[in-house]
């Protein structure tokens, strides 16, 4: 990597935003944060898992997915989502998140393939954030899927004892 | 003895149950179904038998019909059920029995009579062992169980006869909502469990669930292992076991032991099986039910007493005496089972479907690991989620926690999320090492804080998350960033200002 490129300020945020971390770019293998110099390596061991090493101390990792500049990672078998900013992008985003129009229907899909088992709204019905919405089976495992936000009920695509499949719009919710 | 066994099972325990088996020299079969062609427990067989086209509405290993028929086309002498599906479903081992072939568990009868809550529970009351608000059989209306609530004071907790496994039960908190969850209860014990019968206990609130392995021979020898400590549970699912219990003193142990020996005596039982107590914190322990089968955390007391269940299942299953008597049987150290599922805790424990893209195990004396995966495993929405099970055997108690954290650590699944971080958090909790927790130990204790980080894990990973993206990307080309994004903020808010 050209060395012009290096010497930049990155910011990861976190999935709730108070989960900043500021380092900086001193080359691909030294990043600084806090006047704290750390050495980054990537190491594949003999057996394929990747090791995240950090000052020489190796952590398993795994990059689960990359959306544009959203990083889902994995460390000790933790997950983490932080979203890459630079000092400019980080400014633009909060700008345009205050200017940005309210959201007013929240989607509630499914998070994997299974079939539902009940269902415990009707339309118009008004819901808390965190209200029980619908029972979904999956892996012999009935998992209750809950409101995401508090408001009234518009939608109602899911059937009791049907089959569906992964990401299936199933209940709108207007705030 | 017997020679061969059909291993109606997947997964985990049907490599389990080969292992053993093998040993003895008995010929294993495993079965093959369409939604796993290339599982594990395959190789761990000594023949695979395939299982035939049908209509898919019955799930494999629900299927009596064809798993009967697959022992008898393939002349192989014996059944063993594992743990879940049929394993204690009298039908089957009764279908086994008619078609010529060993069924490896108790009788029909027995599997009926423990399968019966009401049933179970007067056996219970023969045996004198103690329960919740004795047995008083069904409760055939709402006013029949208003009648019977009052009369035991609250709370109640209405269960389907047929019920188990955390479903079919409602709790009543006062009088004005028996009638209601009496209707219910019914309802849905006549859709879950083609039964309506429900019946009426006093509810104890916050537990400890404690639970004592039985063997019995068919001559009418019992003896007990010792219990298993299965309190670290959410939503009625055991997530980590031990053994022995933190809760038990030596003379408490000796007085549920008794009544569980005792219990299975007054049964007539005969093989495996597991008495399940509930205990107060006033140490007032109360019958809960009886599983007729080998448990998922049975591996907690082959570490503590040296015995191989599945061993002692195949031996009495062909008739033989039990080897051991209970002046024989010694409860040797701690041992700790955690419970390596594909689920996503941080997501409140959902399903983590995927493909295991990397595994690797921990190695270390005293610790065994029981799996179904490799590497390239699919875990699909088919099958439950329990992927592993790690179990540890420690000198004592702390010994043992210890040791599982340490083989926690080195023990890596890659492609899915599981329970490891998890079971992190609960070894390493005061409330959990000092022993005095119950089955409120989740919510009452952990809260919301169900995943352990180590400390500087939340940098790490955003130093991981950040030199990925500075190795992804070629900042001296900017090539793919829109002109938004090349858009100076401050003219961007200038511009906002003048929409």
């Amino acid at each position: 990597m050209d060395s012009n490129i290096q010497n930049r300020t990155l910011i990861a945020v976190g999935a709730n935003e108070n989960e900043t971390y500021e380092f900086q770019v001193d080359n691909s293998y030294q990043f600084s944060t806090k006047g704290q110099k750390l050495k980054v390596e990537m190491i594949e061991e003999a057996d394929g898992i990747l090791m995240f090493a950090c000052e020489g101390v190796r952590y398993p990792a795994e990059i689960v997915s990359v959306r544009q500049n959203t990083y889902e990672v994995m460390v000790n078998g933790v997950s983490y989502t932080f979203t890459i900013e630079t000092p400019f992008s980080l400014k633009r985003r909060q700008i345009l998140a205050a200017n940005a129009p309210v959201k007013e229907t929240e989607e509630v899909r499914t998070p994997m393939p299974g079939k539902i088992v009940s269902v415990a709204v009707k339309v118009g019905q008004e819901v808390n954030q965190g209200d029980p919405l619908l029972v979904l089976e999956a892996m012999k495992m009935q998992n209750t899927l809950t409101a995401p936000t508090k408001g009234v009920v518009t939608l109602v695509n899911a059937k009791e004892g049907t089959n569906v499949g992964k990401d299936e719009l199933l209940i709108e919710i207007k705030m | 003895m017997i020679k061969s066994i059909l291993i109606a099972n997947r997964g985990e325990i049907a490599i389990r149950i080969a292992r053993t088996a093998k040993r003895m020299g008995i010929k294993t079969y495993g079965i093959r179904t369409k939604k796993e062609p290339n599982a594990v427990y395959l190789q761990k067989v000594d023949a695979i038998v395939d299982f035939p086209e049908t209509d898919g509405k019955t799930p494999e290993f629900l299927d009596i019909k064809n798993l009967v028929k697959l022992a008898v086309d393939n002349g192989i002498e014996s059944m063993h059920p594992g743990y879940g599906y049929l394993s204690e479903n009298a039908d089957f081992a009764q279908a086994c029995i008619d078609a010529g072939v060993t069924f490896i568990g108790p009788s029909p009868k027995i599997i009926r009579d423990m399968g019966d809550k009401i049933v179970a529970k007067e056996i219970a009351q023969r045996a004198g062992v103690p329960m919740l608000g004795g047995t008083h059989g069904g409760v055939a209306s709402a006013d029949a169980a208003i009648e019977q609530a009052n009369a035991m004071g609250y709370p109640v907790i209405i269960k389907a006869a047929s019920g188990g496994g955390g479903r079919g039960m409602r709790i009543c908190w006062k009088e004005d909502e028996v009638a209601r969850n009496w209707q219910l209860c019914t309802a849905e014990a006549t859709t879950a469990f083609n039964d309506p019968t429900v019946f009426i206990e006093k509810y104890l609130q916050n537990p400890k669930h404690i639970e004592f392995q039985i063997v019995a021979d068919k001559y009418g020898n019992v003896v007990h292992l010792g219990e298993r400590e299965c309190s670290i549970q959410r939503k009625h699912q055991k997530l980590m076991e031990e053994a022995p219990s933190p809760a038990l003193s030596d003379e408490l142990r000796e007085r549920m032991a008794t009544a569980a020996v005792n219990l299975a005596k007054e049964a007539g039982y005969e093989s495996l099986g597991t008495v399940e107590f509930l205990l107060d914190a006033q140490g007032n322990f109360f019958f809960m039910e009886m599983n007729t089968r080998i448990q998922v955390e049975h591996p907690v007391t082959e570490m503590i007493t040296g015995l191989n269940l599945v061993e002692l299942q195949l031996l009495i299953a062909s008739g033989e005496h039990l080897p051991v008597e209970q002046k024989d049987i010694k409860l040797n150290g701690w041992a700790i089972e955690c419970r390596i599922n594909a689920e996503d805790v941080q997501g409140g424990f959902t399903p983590s479907i995927g493909i295991i893209r990397n595994l690797r195990l921990p190695s270390d004396n005293n610790i065994r690991i029981d799996s179904g995966v490799r590497i390239g495993t699919e875990i699909t929405p088919f099958f439950d989620s329990m992927i592993a099970k790690l179990i540890v055997h420690g000198k004592d108690r702390n010994d043992a926690i210890e040791l599982s954290l340490r083989s926690l650590q080195h023990f890596h699944v890659m492609g899915v999320k599981t329970t490891i971080p998890f079971c992190k958090t609960v070894l390493h909790n005061e409330v959990f090492r000092a022993g005095d927790f119950n089955t409120s130990f989740i919510e009452s204790v952990l809260g919301d804080k169900l995943i352990w980080k180590e400390p500087h894990e939340e940098l790490i990973a955003a130093l991981l998350a950040v030199s990925t993206y500075n190795h992804d990307n070629d900042f001296a080309g900017d090539s793919d960033e829109t002109p938004e994004a090349q858009m100076d903020p401050w003219v961007l808010q200038k511009r906002i200002r003048h929409l």
